[in-house]
């Protein structure tokens, strides 16, 4: 593995390397998926564009409309941020679920949507709270949805001269939201199965706007839009749970890998959407702040 | 191959060293500065028996880029204690016996500097999390974790 290393200190300048059309470049954040496909000779790229110099991406800010974060804040970064806590609970659970301290301490926001893969952690938090992705190139700016930036198994829209610069995410104050996971293991695991809801509750617990997003149980992380138009209109109490197991059966087609079968993974999506609704309930009924630390332990 | 030249500070020493570009920062620390405490087990980010401070985090030397820790402040096991001086952390793994093979030790040494550094009185669940990117093939994790519990009584 022989490769060159640019490291440009601006977005400019990285766009600038990127629009060379070199073949073979290919952009590096972290590193934490780059290094080890390279290792395992999945990939062998000519030349990196190491984009962690690039300053102004690395905050967390809050705007009129909601949060705006940049490519390269790390999962500690996210666990960490109180703005993230308080209104994007789902997304801060997500990343310190992330693989081991040293992983979440690399590992950006940027390179797991990048990367695409169907297990990626930060994904359906994403794709519950709406985000839009701006992706920049020489030529200007364009604005897509999460849910419109994954075309497959580790291929999104994303066109090799381009970055993602911004990642933003609406505010919504009545919102309570929630992430679950499961992998073969506390630390350092792949997710078999993950889960972001978001809710918009009425004082009566009755949901006005509902979404709710799996990963692993198809190519790209998805919405499931029959279990969010299920909710929406519904009180939020253990009676649903029966009814929303039904739909999700028929909503999702998981597959089976080597980590899993398709059968567990069926299961699993069930249990871990049971869980959140009762979570969410329970939630209400305590306060808001709520405690993650159980998550990994 | 490239070479280029990477300055950064290493154990609070000012270096500045040679390296071909596609290297990691792990190879900087062993082949290069020749310091053989960080060990290379998995390359891969799964083990920990790498894990230094860059900056003060805990990161995987083995999943950094070496030009990635350009100005970098690198701190390794080497920079902890020598022999007649040892630090709170590696008294502790000793006296509890926590070092059998002692391939993870570094690694885990360093974790747990970097877990103390933020918390100076963790839990045992919080202990097992900030060490849950290392790798014990031999103790059980039960002695780590009371040596990681004893040095953060030592501290105070
Ligand atoms: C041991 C281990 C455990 C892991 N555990 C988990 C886990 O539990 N959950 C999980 O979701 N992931 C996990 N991962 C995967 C990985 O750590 C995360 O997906 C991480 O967020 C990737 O970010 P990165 O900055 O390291 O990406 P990099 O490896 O630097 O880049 C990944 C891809 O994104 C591209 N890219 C990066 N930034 C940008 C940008 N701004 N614009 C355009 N393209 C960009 C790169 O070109 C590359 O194609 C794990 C990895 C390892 C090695
Ligand atoms: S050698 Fe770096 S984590 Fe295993
Ligand atoms: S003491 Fe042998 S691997 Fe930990």
């Amino acid at each position: 593995m022989s490769f060159r290393a640019f490291s440009p200190q601006s977005e400019f300048e990285a766009l600038e390397l990127l629009n060379q059309q070199l073949e073979g470049m290919l952009p590096i954040a972290g590193g934490t998926n780059v290094l080890v496909d390279i290792k395992q000779r999945k990939i062998t790229p000519k030349a990196l564009v190491d984009l962690s110099r690039i300053k102004e991406w690395k905050k967390i800010e809050l705007t009129e409309e909601g949060l705006e974060i940049g490519p390269l804040v790390t999962h500690s970064e996210v666990e960490a941020s109180p703005l993230v806590a308080k209104s994007f609970t789902a997304l801060a659970m997500a990343a310190s679920t992330v693989g081991s301290p040293q992983i979440r301490n690399r590992g950006t926001l940027g390179g797991n949507l990048q990367s695409a893969s169907p297990a990626a952690d930060c994904v359906p938090p994403l794709l519950v709270f709406d985000t839009m992705l701006t992706l920049v190139s020489l030529s200007g700016k364009r604005e897509v949805g999460v849910a419109d930036f994954f075309l497959g198994a580790g291929k999104t829209v994303l066109r090799p001269n381009e970055l993602i610069s911004k990642i933003s995410i609406k505010n919504c104050s009545n919102k309570i939201s929630i992430f679950r996971k499961t992998g073969l293991r506390k630390a350092l695991a792949i997710s078999l199965v993950n889960l972001a809801v978001s809710l918009e509750l009425d004082e009566d617990n009755r949901c006005s706007k509902a979404r709710v997003a799996f990963g692993s149980v198809a190519p790209t992380p998805i919405r499931v839009k029959g279990v969010e138009a299920f909710l929406e209109g519904q009180m939020i109490d253990p009676d649903i749970i029966k009814a929303l197991s039904e739909i999700v059966e028929r909503e999702i087609s998981p597959i089976t890998d080597l980590r899993a079968t398709a059968t567990y993974r069926r299961y699993l999506a069930k249990e871990l959407l049971k869980e959140s609704i009762l979570n969410v309930i329970s939630t209400r009924r305590s306060s808001y702040g709520r405690d993650h630390s159980e998550f990994n332990s | 191959m490239a070479e280029t030249t990477v300055s950064l500070t290493v154990n609070g020493r000012p270096s500045a060293v040679q390296i071909d570009e596609s290297r990691t920062l792990l190879y900087l620390i062993r082949e290069v500065l020749g310091l053989k405490g960080s060990k290379e087990g998995c390359g891969e980010g799964v083990c920990g028996a790498c894990t230094v401070l860059l900056d003060g985090q805990a990161v995987n030397a083995c999943l950094v880029l070496a030009v990635q820790a350009e100005g970098k402040d690198l701190y390794t096991i080497e920079g902890l204690g020598a022999e007649e001086n040892l630090h709170p952390l590696q008294k502790a793994f000793i006296e509890v016996g926590a070092v059998q093979c002692g391939y993870c030790t570094p690694g885990m040494i360093i974790s747990a500097k970097a877990l103390l550094d933020k918390n100076s009185n963790p839990s045992e669940v919080e202990i097992r999390r900030g060490l849950s990117g290392n790798l014990c093939r031999c103790t059980g994790y039960q002695k780590i974790i009371d040596a990681v519990r004893l040095a953060s009584k030592d501290d105070k």
